[in-house]
């Protein structure tokens, strides 16, 4: 038996918002500390990590570890029906095919049940250790976005340098190149707009915009957003939702062209 | 191919496959070390006896008619542990090469030809002035006819029709460019020169044991990258040819333009000339058409003959008159090495840039992309280009006839001179041929390299794809990217 009641039910719809673009079908996970996902995208260049630690929900319970396959896209679509207001309750038994989403206005005066088939998905958990990151950078998720979408329109890659100078966005394009640096600044009025950089080590990798667009799908999850790198690793940009828990994109960085191309 | 040198490319490979964990296919191995793809073969075969109780792994490619029926003609790829098993599904006699030395069979098909993909995208992206294996279709299976070989030709394993051609063009030009003009003897002794230069620099390529640098060393290749190094060039020209418009276009151009009709003898060229020579007797606009019917890619080309020999021409032509600029230009041709003549041209081109698109803005793109041209000419010195070296001075009539041909309106303006740049037009045309060949090739062996693996499925034609077409489309899965399965481990 499932039973899971999020008082802030927009969360979840902004959450699905955020991953149905990459991944189609995904298994969300159920167990006593908390809701989670862990999907690739179909090239396996891309893994999103979802957790919806159990503390956030009003009323949590989980009698015993639970995966559901579901269509995110089928997922979001009933999750639209809910309103921004609305108390979401998600519900599943044990060995069910199914799994209920109760929608309660706050009033307690609109009811709504939305019931969605299960489907088995073959799904490869991945072992995500945890590493220290050479530079992590932490500004302000629409920031972030804005910086993805109009390298985007240059170029399909940006490379993403951290020196101890600030953070370098650039791609290169048909068209020209483009270079954004953002220098440290935590003198602001709110912190969620400071940009703040830790670098241990200078860092420069280049990754497909294409993925990082999809990722700023999270921007309303967050006022803030933090990617983490390192040579060696995927990135990982990190959406905190709410108190309760993260989404974290993970991408693989292209490779760099290491032949010299001396004539 | 010497003992000594089998031997260093075994060991190269023994680093390669054991150290580097490099995926080394035949294909690979020729274009690197600029071999015949049967003596790659041969060479893998050498190293497979050599290694084989290393554990090494060794994909095969065996191809023949299947037993079963409808019975079709099959190519497979097979590692050998499987070999004896596919062998058995074949039908009377089949062909087992091998394709591939590796040290383990990757998981993902498509890192069998990573490398060569890899390669061939370097060999691509190399400056326009470099010749290499893939831009003179050197070791492709489909000849293309539009691809000629130069002077290099003879020194390494070549299409045997471009040598003809090239060879009996040489002369021919030499014996015109004496009953022409007075210049004509040193015009013959700068191509003979340039021509021995060359030939060393081949020899030096082949020998040398990293690919990387015979790669570099040849080819011209049709990339944005190239088309934009070119611009620069083009302004030079037009400059210089404005400068110059009073220089003897006959004898520069009339020995080019033989030395392309000869070369139509041959079976590559054949169809270009057959169309081209109507053409050339006739009015420009004809030639026009034509041109206007291919590609910006040919446009540019046309000029490009010119340009490795406008820098001398152009700074002298203003000093002297059209003979001395002839003699000279050959002579600084003689003594400047390609490379430098390049440069020269390009601050010359910067300079006379300038004033071109003062004079036509408009035009101003059309000459750039002649100017691209001109640069990638550059890179190929083949004895066609060398002989329209003294023509250089003459570039500015061909960019006006640039022009003609866009508004077909100043074509009268020089009529026994549009002619000449007809003819020039049509030596740009080879050239630019020849850059599109080498595009052409690559795109051969792309197809080829993703028939011989149907099994990778999309990241087969991904790499095909290649760059060029992934920079717009989403979905196109670039080969550079990594993936996220080899950095996290399945749980």
């Amino acid at each position: 038996m499932l039973e899971l009641r999020l008082v802030q039910g927009s969360l979840l719809k902004k959450v699905l918002e955020s991953i149905k673009d990459l991944v189609n079908d995904a298994n969300f996970d159920c167990s006593s500390t908390g809701f989670s996902l862990q999907a690739m995208d179909s090239s396996h260049v891309a893994l999103v990590s979802l957790l919806l630690r159990s503390e956030g929900f009003e009323h949590y319970r989980c009698d015993r570890n639970l995966s559901m396959g579901m269509n995110l896209g089928n997922m979001s679509k009933m999750l639209r029906c809910a309103g921004n207001d609305d108390i979401i309750t998600i519900k599943a038994d044990d060995g069910g095919d199914t799994v209920t989403f109760m929608f309660e206005s706050p009033t307690q005066d609109k009811i709504a049940d939305f019931e969605m088939k299960l489907m088995d998905i073959d799904s490869e958990h991945l072992g995500i250790p945890d590493a220290e990151y050479h530079s992590i950078v932490r500004m302000p998720s629409n920031e972030f976005s804005r910086i993805c979408k109009d390298l985007s329109s240059i170029g399909d890659t940006v490379v993403i340098s951290v020196t101890k100078e600030g953070v370098k966005f650039s791609t290169a394009g048909d068209i020209g190149t483009a270079n954004i640096v953002l220098r440290q600044n935590t003198t602001v009025d709110k912190p969620e707009d400071a940009i703040v950089i830790e670098m241990n080590e200078p860092v420069s990798l280049s990754f497909a915009l294409r993925y990082m667009n999809s990722f700023t799908k999270a921007t309303p999850l967050s006022d803030t957003v933090t990617i983490s790198l390192s040579s060696e690793l995927p990135v990982v940009v990190e959406y905190k939702v709410a108190e309760m828990g993260y989404i974290r994109y993970y991408l693989a960085p292209k490779i760099e062209e290491e032949e010299d191309t001396k004539t | 191919m010497t003992h000594t040198e089998t031997l260093n490319i075994l060991d190269e490979i023994e680093s390669l496959v054991s150290d580097q964990l490099q995926v080394v296919s035949y294909k690979w191995l020729s274009r690197n070390f600029s071999l015949s793809s049967k003596t790659a073969k041969r060479l893998l075969k050498d190293f497979v006896d050599k290694h084989e109780k290393k554990g090494l792994e060794v994909v095969y490619t065996v191809s023949g008619w299947l037993k079963k029926r409808p019975s079709d003609y099959h190519t497979k790829l097979v590692s050998s542990s499987k070999l004896q098993e596919v062998e058995k599904e074949f039908n009377g006699t089949y062909f087992t090469h091998i394709y591939s030395v590796q040290a383990s069979i990757p998981m993902d098909p498509a890192a069998i030809w990573n490398a060569e993909f890899v390669q061939a995208e370097e060999l691509f992206k190399q400056p326009s002035a470099t010749d290499n294996c893939l831009r003179d279709n050197r070791f492709c299976g489909i000849s293309n006819c539009f691809v000629k070989r130069d002077i290099e030709g003879a020194t390494a394993n070549v299409t045997v029709q471009s040598k003809s051609g090239l060879n009996s063009s040489i002369p021919k030009v030499g014996h015109q460019a004496k009953s022409e003009s007075t210049t004509a003897p040193a015009q013959n002794q700068s191509v003979k020169s340039s021509s021995d230069k060359e030939k060393p620099l081949p020899v030096s390529t082949s020998n040398k044991k990293n690919g990387q640098g015979d790669k570099s060393v040849a080819g011209a290749g049709g990339s944005l990258k190239n088309m934009w190094g070119r611009v620069p060039v083009k302004a030079e020209d037009g400059s210089a040819a404005v400068e110059v418009k009073n220089h003897d276009h006959s004898e520069a151009q009339k020995p080019s333009h033989d030395a392309e009709s000869k070369g139509g003898s041959d079976d590559e060229t054949r169809d270009v000339n057959v169309k081209r020579a109507p053409k050339n007797d006739s009015r420009k606009r004809k030639v026009i058409f034509d041109f206007s019917d291919e590609e910006c890619e040919d446009v540019i080309s046309l000029a490009s003959p010119s340009s490795p020999k406008i820098n001398p021409d152009s700074e002298q032509t203003k000093d002297s008159g059209p003979e001395k600029l002839d003699v000279r230009v050959s002579r600084e041709i003689k003594a400047d090495e390609p490379e430098v003549s390049e440069e020269d041209s390009q601050k010359n081109a910067s300079a006379d840039t300038s004033g071109a698109r003062k004079n036509e803005k408009s035009k101003a793109s059309s000459m750039e992309k002649i100017q691209a041209s001109g640069s990638e000419a550059e890179v190929n010195p083949s004895k066609g280009r060398i002989t329209d070296a003294p023509c250089s001075p003459k570039r500015k009539k061909v960019l006006k006839s640039r022009i003609d041909d866009r508004g077909r309106e100043v074509t009268e303006v020089v009529w026994e001179e549009t002619e000449k740049t007809a003819k020039k037009k049509e030596d740009s045309d080879d050239t630019s041929k020849k850059l599109n060949d080498g595009k052409s090739a690559n795109a051969v062996n792309r197809a080829v390299a993703q028939k011989k693996s149907p099994a990778m499925g999309n990241a087969a034609a991904t790499n095909a794809g290649g760059k060029a077409g992934s920079k717009k489309g989403g979905n196109v899965k670039d080969p550079k990217q990594g993936n996220i399965m080899s950095f996290f481990k399945r749980v």
